[in-house]
């Protein structure tokens, strides 16, 4: 079913004449745009104060203004129509006040179904793509403020709060001597001063019967008998809170990766593919629990 | 009309001029079937969503924030608490109303996804993706997605130690992208604190951006509908493909809509009376290094969930990143099912060679691809959803888990494919019994025109 | 078809409903209904007690634990455990075990149901023949906020949020321990019963685990929804959505399958006469 719409009813149309003159503004108009935009991201990037990087946005919204504006201007008849209003049969209607201009004589025709019936004078491609590039950069451009949305990661998941000497506390603040976990038990600790740092909790183990064999690294093992690993699970990043006293398994609760606690905590079932890191463990000259530097293998999940 | 509506409506018109376009609404004529109403009641819900989420956003606090709370939980008095988790305690437990409102909203997030996925079911094994459809059929699988994003972000703002987690994961597959995963994590968390930063901006996806999307989206969705009219099941003696059979939008289909609506309505409230949606009170809040055992998200992420904990362990590089199991089982696999399920009106289209527009749904037992597709498809994520309950399951059954989850690996792998060849088999088969081919074109069954039709149905 | 959806309406809701009615699924050994005692002392010489405690050890232990409790190979020894653990397993029926299989991956309930003075008997039959040590621990007043915090750090993990149990991998399963009585607790966390981890005096002293026993009565006696749902896991929950959706299913096929009937049963169009005046001619309501 072809719905036809009444042509529009033209009472004026001005032709324009289109100068060399034009088409220079629309082309600087459509650079001074692109370069303003452009200017925006790498000022935005390079955190230039707020004058440079807003004043180059701006010249680059008044640029493609300008050049909008001068190609309608330059390049589309200046047309006055009039339409009814939807009053009830009876009032009168103007009908037929244009003068007498053909649309042949503009150039384009409208083709049966096109949905413009005012067109350009002649054509200008090139203007035409070149305010669409200018366009479609500035669009483009205003994604410059994504990457303030967050920090870059730098070392974030990469290094964690542990350092060498750092004592081993736990969530009230208190430090643990070796007595402290008896046989067969386990607590979640922290660097002292960095309680709640998600990447860097700690499982520490007391194991029940097996002595730590490798790959566990015996010289970060206390007393043959503790032993310290990262709780953050390399699979999802849960934390790793169950331990089987039986075979001496760490068990996620999330997916179910069960790491040997007293093999270097590798993976004997469950999604993972890593061994928890092993924290560096040692003791300090009053007998408590210390970090003997950070862990050397990524903690938590892959990434990258 | 009483006098007082016919004044108004005078008043109204003559400023308006509602007539004419009143009558044409009121006669638009709305193919009657029952499946037909899901799509009314995922708006439904939405609507439902919308009005309680004012009421609760008047009342949540989006931050991490230690507070005090001063309120009379028995569980929480005198303690110091996130202040997003804080402030559903006060909603819960202080506020006239507020834990109704709450299991309203989550019901209805419950009911909205619900009808959306059993929508897109009808949809799917009726063909209703069919050109000149297409494009609607992939506003409406954006629509899903999103619908997704807002109830992950929406049951993630209360902070609770469920929630957390679920977070906590969500970060970690985020990671797992190549190459650019560490970055984009931290630009979407706004950092390392991955919990604390992730709350304010989780809500304003949930309230702002999201709600905004998916009404834009509802909007071009029903418009589309009502342009290209709806598609209708088969019917002697009318042809679907030149007219539309149903029911005016006044007075039947809206009796039937408001009727609809307010069932739906109580369904939910009741559902509100008997059943704890959301409350999370004794799950207590979020804090860093704390799990509870049975953490699951909710059951439109089981999915997702299933694949994570049954996928193998791998971990390799490959072309400079790492290729892992949270990569391949949450991004590359439900990346290919929803990319599956948006083409596959070009693929129907292409195997069948079929041609023109269609307006009539079929059965999909007509279809051998399409019945085989669906029901690979659905049996693959129901089986990864059940695989996401594999430690209840084991604790009801007392089988070890590592069974269990042998026995989803295995099933996953193996039950989908057997299941639609089986189907593809037999929909082949009965069409041969018929004697019949999968229709290429929407042919004319019926050359009459409308008036016709209904000198005949009168007689 | 319309009266069937609408009678499998009304099935679908009372299956909801008997559904939302059963008591949880995964009920787990639960201790036997005897106040929370003290360090008791019973007015029984301590000769009796042995005796009596040996009679019920050749009865119900010694098959597998053998007469000297040496172990044999369906059951560990017991001469290296606190006497405690004797007291935790009998107070909780966990033993002898329901069913005799040698693996320990269900908490099968047993039972024999000892009185209080006959679980005592056993407890110092072990301590005077086998040489077993220990005490039952005294717990004080708790207080269910601070449970909240000191089980979210130490025992959510294994035992879920709200104590309903759980996985532990390898065949192990950690019990539902919402219910048990302080002492219980107390016992199996300075014991650490089967798989369970211990946990020493320092890092949960005996006012944590009064805490952890409050909150665990504070999660058992909350009341829940009328039909006695609390706090469910999203597993339960799905199951509870599915059946929501389901009634919602059921309500579209009878609301759209039913037409609705005009009185007088003409075919009158809906809008009342036909208005072709352009507006001009009102009716009447």
């Amino acid at each position: 079913m072809a719905e036809q719409e009444p042509p529009l009813q033209v009472l004026s149309r001005r032709v324009p004449e289109t100068t060399d003159t034009d088409e220079a503004i629309v082309v600087t108009a459509a650079v001074v745009t692109v370069i303003g935009a452009v200017g925006f991201v790498i000022a935005l990037l390079l955190s230039s104060p707020l004058w440079v990087y807003g004043s180059l946005l701006a010249m680059a919204l008044f640029a493609l203004a300008t050049g909008i504006r001068r190609y309608f201007a330059a390049g589309f008849p200046d047309v006055e129509a009039i339409e009814p209003r939807a009053q009830p049969v009876g009032a009168r209607q103007d009908q037929d006040n244009h003068d007498g201009h053909d649309d042949h004589e503009d150039g384009a025709t409208a083709g049966a179904g096109a949905i413009a019936e005012v067109h350009s004078v002649g054509r200008r491609p090139f203007l035409t793509r070149m305010l669409l590039g200018a366009g479609g950069v500035f669009a483009v451009s205003l994604l410059a403020l994504v990457p303030s949305l967050g920090p870059s990661p730098g070392d974030a998941l990469v290094t964690t709060r542990w350092t060498r000497g750092r004592r081993l506390v736990t969530s009230g603040g208190m430090p643990l001597r070796p007595d402290d976990i008896v046989t067969g038990g386990i607590n979640t600790v922290w660097p002292e001063g960095a309680i709640g740092d998600e990447y860097s909790a700690v499982i520490l183990v007391r194991l029940p019967g097996e002595a730590p064999q490798p790959p566990t690294r015996l010289e970060w093992v206390v007393n043959d008998e503790l032993i310290a690993y990262s709780k953050v699970c390399t699979h999802a990043g849960c934390p790793v809170g169950l331990f089987r006293e039986r075979d001496a398994a760490l068990f996620c609760p999330c997916h179910q990766s069960t790491f040997d606690a007293a093999r270097g905590a590798i993976p004997t079932f469950g999604p993972t593919a890593r061994a928890l890191p092993q924290l560096p463990m040692g003791l300090d000259d009053e007998g408590y629990l210390i970090a003997l530097g950070d862990f050397q293998a990524q903690v938590g999940p892959a990434f990258g | 009309m009483t006098p007082l509506f016919a004044l108004l409506f005078d008043s109204l018109d003559e400023r308006l001029h509602l007539r004419a376009p009143g009558r044409k609404t009121a006669n638009k004529v709305f193919p009657d079937h029952w499946s037909f109403l899901l799509g009314e009641v995922a708006l439904f819900a939405l609507v439902v969503l919308v009005l309680t989420g004012f009421f609760l956003t008047m009342f949540y606090r989006p931050s991490t924030d230690p507070v005090l709370y001063t309120g009379d939980s028995e569980l929480y008095a005198g303690r110091v608490l996130p202040a997003a988790f804080e402030s559903i305690v006060r909603l819960s437990s202080d506020v006239t109303g507020g834990l109704f409102m709450r299991r309203l909203h989550r019901g209805a997030s419950h009911l909205f996804i619900g009808s959306i996925v059993l929508h897109m079911l009808r949809v799917l094994l009726t063909g209703a993706f069919r050109r000149p459809r297409e494009l609607n059929y992939l506003a409406g699988i954006g629509l899903l997605t999103l619908a997704f994003a807002a109830g992950f972000t929406g049951y993630s703002l209360p902070y609770d130690q469920l929630a957390g987690t679920g977070i906590r994961i969500a970060f970690s597959e985020l990671l797992s992208f190549p190459y650019i995963g560490d970055q984009l994590a931290f630009w979407i968390f706004g950092g390392t604190a991955l919990t604390e930063a992730a709350i304010p901006r989780f809500f304003v996806f949930h309230v702002m951006l999201l709600p905004a999307v998916i009404l834009g989206g509802v909007a071009v969705h029903l418009a589309i509908v009502v342009r290209q009219r709806h598609t209708q099941f088969p019917r002697a003696g009318v042809d679907g493909h030149r007219f539309v059979v149903g029911k005016p939008l006044w007075p039947i289909q809206f009796a039937v809509s408001t009727t609809l609506i307010l069932w739906i309505g109580g369904v939910l409230a009741l559902s509100a009376v008997l059943i704890p949606w959301s409350d999370v009170l004794i799950v207590g809040p979020y804090r860093p290094g704390e799990v509870g055992n049975n953490a699951q998200p909710d059951w439109f992420l089981f999915w997702l969930e299933g694949a994570l904990r049954i996928f193998p362990p791998i971990e390799f590089g490959l072309l400079g990143f790492v290729v892992s199991g949270p990569f391949v089982a949450g991004i590359v696999m439900p990346g290919l099912i929803f990319g599956g399920l948006a083409v596959y009106p070009w693929v129907e289209r292409h195997v069948y060679g079929l041609k023109g527009d269609w307006h009539v749904l079929q059965n999909p037992l007509d279809i051998p691809l399409r019945a085989a597709v669906i029901l690979g498809t659905f049996s693959f994520v129901l089986l990864l959803s059940m695989a996401a309950t594999n430690d209840i399951i084991a604790v009801l059954t007392r089988i070890r888990i590592e069974a269990v989850t042998w026995f989803f690996r295995i099933t996953c792998l193996l039950v989908p494919p057997l299941l639609a060849g089986a189907i593809f088999r037999y929909s082949t088969r009965r069409l041969a019994r018929r004697g019949l081919v999968v229709a290429d074109a929407e042919t004319a069954t019926d050359d009459r025109t409308a008036s016709e039709v209904v000198a005949r149905q009168a007689r | 078809m319309q009266a069937w959806a609408g009678w499998a309406l009304v099935a679908a809701v009372a299956l909801v409903v008997a559904v939302a009615l059963q008591p949880d699924a995964a009920r787990a050994v639960v201790a036997s209904d005897e106040p929370v005692d003290e360090v008791e002392s019973l007015d029984v010489p301590r000769e009796q007690l042995v005796a009596r405690g040996a009679a019920i050890y050749q009865q119900s232990c010694a098959q597998c634990h053998g007469a000297q409790g040496g172990g044999s190979q369906i059951a560990p020894s017991l001469l290296e455990i606190p006497s405690t653990y004797i007291d935790l397993v009998l107070r909780t029926n966990r033993m002898p075990p329901g069913d005799l299989s040698p693996d320990t991956g269900g908490d099968t309930k047993g039972d024999l149901d000892l009185s209080r003075q006959d679980r005592l008997a056993v407890v110092v039959f072990t301590e005077e023949v086998f040489g077993l040590e220990g005490e039952i621990p005294e717990v004080p007043e708790g207080d269910a906020t601070r449970g909240l915090l000191v089980w979210g750090t130490h025992c959510a993990a294994c035992h879920g949020a709200a104590g309903q149990g759980g996985v532990a991998g390898g065949g192990a399963f950690t019990p539902r321990v919402a219910g048990l009585d302080p002492v219980t607790i107390a016992e199996a966390v300075r014991v650490g019963p089967f798989e369970m981890p211990r946990f020493s005096q320092s890092v949960l002293g005996a006012e944590d685990i009064g805490h952890v026993a409050a909150f665990l009565e504070y999660v058992e006696e909350e009341p829940g929804s009328p039909v006695g749902l609390t706090e469910t896991n999203p597993v339960y929950l799905a199951g509870l959505a599915g059946l929501l959706s389901l009634v919602v299913l059921l309500s579209c096929l009878w609301i759209a399958g039913r037409p609705v009937r005009f009185r007088g049963g003409e075919r009158a169009d809906a809008a009342g006469r036909q208005d072709t005046t352009g507006g001009q001619e009102r009716q009447d309501g």
